[in-house]
């Protein structure tokens, strides 16, 4: 039967459709090697050997693209999509169409101009995008989507006739308070220094001298004009990233669709939702809104500093509304954590943390007396206000177990809210070591495909029984 | 709770041996040929020998520690695990979510009739469950039972 599907091949405009690209991508995650190489060596301007070496890096990223095109071919069979690929190390997939966890496709300017798709297939647990074909045709793009689908038991959709219940749509306005607030305070960091390393290549003295005569103010301007600017860039890459958001539900899917330049649109069936995963800074609770997260057990894409980013985000959601769209996502839990009051955490873990904090505290500023007792003395008055962020973390953590679901919430500055499905656990952790354990607490640690959700440090006889409600014997 | 078969204690110290000779013994010479040089012999060899024979004690201490507290027991519905002197971890896997089940054996595992049974679930955290050190018959018995009873795995 398999010898009777022929194989195809990407479009053969997916070599310009991904050299671009890659070739950007690989030129972005080599910034500091670039920028060393157009401003080190002692003057702008890139050297020989400099050159060679970029070179090999770019020239590596296009062969991997050249040969991406020339071998990879797929078929779908009976209720599997089949891959195969590779010139020196051949790979052969084969990826069952009930293991899918989400489909994404993908249109960078290049794709539309071409008027090609790229499809991402992602299975539970995988390390990479198991399925990713990165230059089809519309057409092929829809075809192959149908035979997925078919094989997914799922009824083909016709987009246009199929009623969409539009859930969210997202303006300008709400799009940068989202990326005003989003964290970027490495951003600034990064500019400042990259600014001060290019001004001491261009002028060695010149930087030298501003530094050293800076002021108390002139810095504080400084950084608060870093923090502005990486702010600024900010919500320029979340209007370019997420711009004319849209998320509809279509029976029992929810898909979002999104980008200006990039265009991404996300399927992800409401059955395969590992978890929703709702972000509420303290400036988006300022401003009333939170960030709703929806994770498969998909790997997602791999986000900044390599953490693995949520597979479906809904940017803003007014924070009356947080758990209606957490309801869309997951079953509804039977508990609402933004009007009702979650079950605390143990007082003693408050007494725990303070304990840990003041005698670590008062080590470094033992240590810091080495620089002299006005140092110290100011490491040591800054005390206090970890007490106060101490108290303030564990004033807003909670978890609540209902008959469907497992809430839990942690953070004051940076506020989490998980609510998992208790039919999605994969196993159950309680961790005790012997200061949690001289405190009479315990720490349950909770796990789904492809993530973890941590609870806040309840008595050992809750922890223990919260484990036996969740995994009975 | 079911114990792990009392070879393990062995096993372990053996392994403990292994890592102080290629570990502490030339961390310990280092710092023992050191002071010696600036305090005499003797501070040398007080300097080496006191913690590495605190080390070697711990070795063959803790292992039997270590059997006490290791425990597990197949439930109806799930597996339970419970590890750690001090800090104790207490793991349960619903036996639906099981993806699937190995069992391992070293080279000193061999010799000693031992294996590791290593439980998967889809939560992509490496082996979700392990229990080292069971007698060989009693590993492969607990692995085929795992393995046949995943059902609906969540995900």
């Amino acid at each position: 039967m398999s010898e009777e599907v022929a194989w195809k091949r990407l479009h053969p405009a997916s070599l310009w459709v991904n050299l671009v690209p890659r070739t950007w991508r690989t030129l972005w995650s080599l910034w500091p090697l670039v920028l060393l190489a157009v401003v080190g060596g002692g003057g702008v301007g890139v050297r020989p050997e400099d050159a060679v070496f970029l070179l090999f890096f770019l020239v590596s990223g296009a062969a991997s693209t050249i040969v991406h095109y020339l071998t990879l071919r797929y078929r779908v069979v009976e209720d599997r999509l089949e891959i195969r690929q590779g010139l020196l190390n051949r790979e052969a997939r084969a990826i069952d169409a009930s293991r899918i966890q989400n489909a994404e496709m993908l249109r960078n300017p290049f794709h539309k101009l071409a008027g090609l798709v790229e499809v991402r297939l992602e299975t539970a647990g995988a390390l990479r995008t198991e399925g990713l074909l990165s230059a089809l045709s519309e057409q092929q793009a829809a075809d192959l989507m149908a035979r997925v689908d078919a094989a997914r038991g799922r009824e083909p959709v016709d987009d246009d006739a199929t009623e969409k219940e539009p859930v969210a749509r997202l303006g300008t306005l709400e799009l940068l308070a989202y990326g005003l607030t989003s964290h970027r305070a490495g951003m600034a960091g990064l500019l400042l220094a990259g600014a001060y390393e290019v001004a001491s290549v261009l002028d060695p003295m010149a930087a030298e001298r501003a530094a050293l005569r800076a002021e108390g103010t002139q810095i504080a301007g400084l950084v608060l004009m870093t923090l502005a600017l990486a702010a600024a860039i900010s919500a320029l890459l979340t209007l370019l990233r997420h711009h004319d958001y849209r998320l509809h539900q279509s029976g029992e899917e929810l898909a979002s669709e999104e980008g200006l330049l990039t265009r991404r649109k996300v399927e992800i069936p409401l059955r395969k939702v590992q978890l929703v995963h709702v972000e509420e800074t303290l400036p988006r609770r300022l401003m009333g809104f939170g960030t709703v997260q929806v994770e498969t057990a998909g790997i997602g894409e791999v986000g900044e500093g390599g953490v693995r980013a949520p597979e479906l985000t809904v940017p803003v959601v007014q924070r009356p509304r947080l758990f209606a769209m957490s309801r869309r996502a997951v079953p509804d839990p039977g508990f609402d954590p933004w009007s009702q009051e979650l079950r605390p955490a143990h007082r003693r873990a408050l007494w725990r943390t303070l304990i840990q904090l003041t005698a670590r505290h008062l080590l470094f500023s033992a240590v810091a007396l080495t620089g002299g007792v006005v140092v110290a003395g100011v490491v040591l008055s800054l005390l206090p206000v970890l007490w106060l962020a101490a108290w303030l973390d564990w004033r807003y953590q909670g978890w609540m177990l209902t008959d469907d679901a497992l809430i839990a919430r942690r953070g004051f500055w940076r506020r989490h809210t998980w609510v998992v499905p208790r039919d999605k656990l994969q196993a159950v952790h309680l961790v005790q070591g012997p200061v949690l354990r001289l405190a009479g607490l315990g720490r349950v640690l909770v796990r789904v495909a492809g993530a973890q959700v941590l609870l806040p440090d309840l008595a050992t006889h809750d922890a223990r029984a919260v484990m036996d409600e969740l995994c009975p014997a | 709770m079911e114990q792990l078969s009392p070879r393990v204690i062995w096993l372990w110290r053996f392994g403990s041996l292994i890592r102080t000779l290629l570990f502490w013994t030339p961390i310990a010479a280092f710092a023992g040929v050191g002071v010696a040089g600036l305090g005499g012999t003797a501070a040398g060899v007080l300097v080496a020998g006191g913690p590495l024979a605190l080390v070697l004690l711990m070795g063959l201490a803790w292992p039997s520690l270590s059997w006490r507290h290791f425990g597990f027991a197949l439930r109806e519905h799930d597996l339970l695990v419970q590890r750690g002197v001090l800090y104790r971890r207490r793991t349960s896997i619903p036996v639906s979510r099981i993806q699937h089940v190995e069992t391992r054996q070293g080279p000193l595992e061999r010799m000693l009739g031992l294996s590791r049974v290593l439980v998967f679930t889809a939560s992509g955290f490496s082996a979700e469950g392990s229990i080292p050190g069971l007698d060989t018959p009693r590993a492969e018995a607990l692995r085929d039972t795992l393995a046949r009873r995943g059902e609906d795995d969540g995900v």
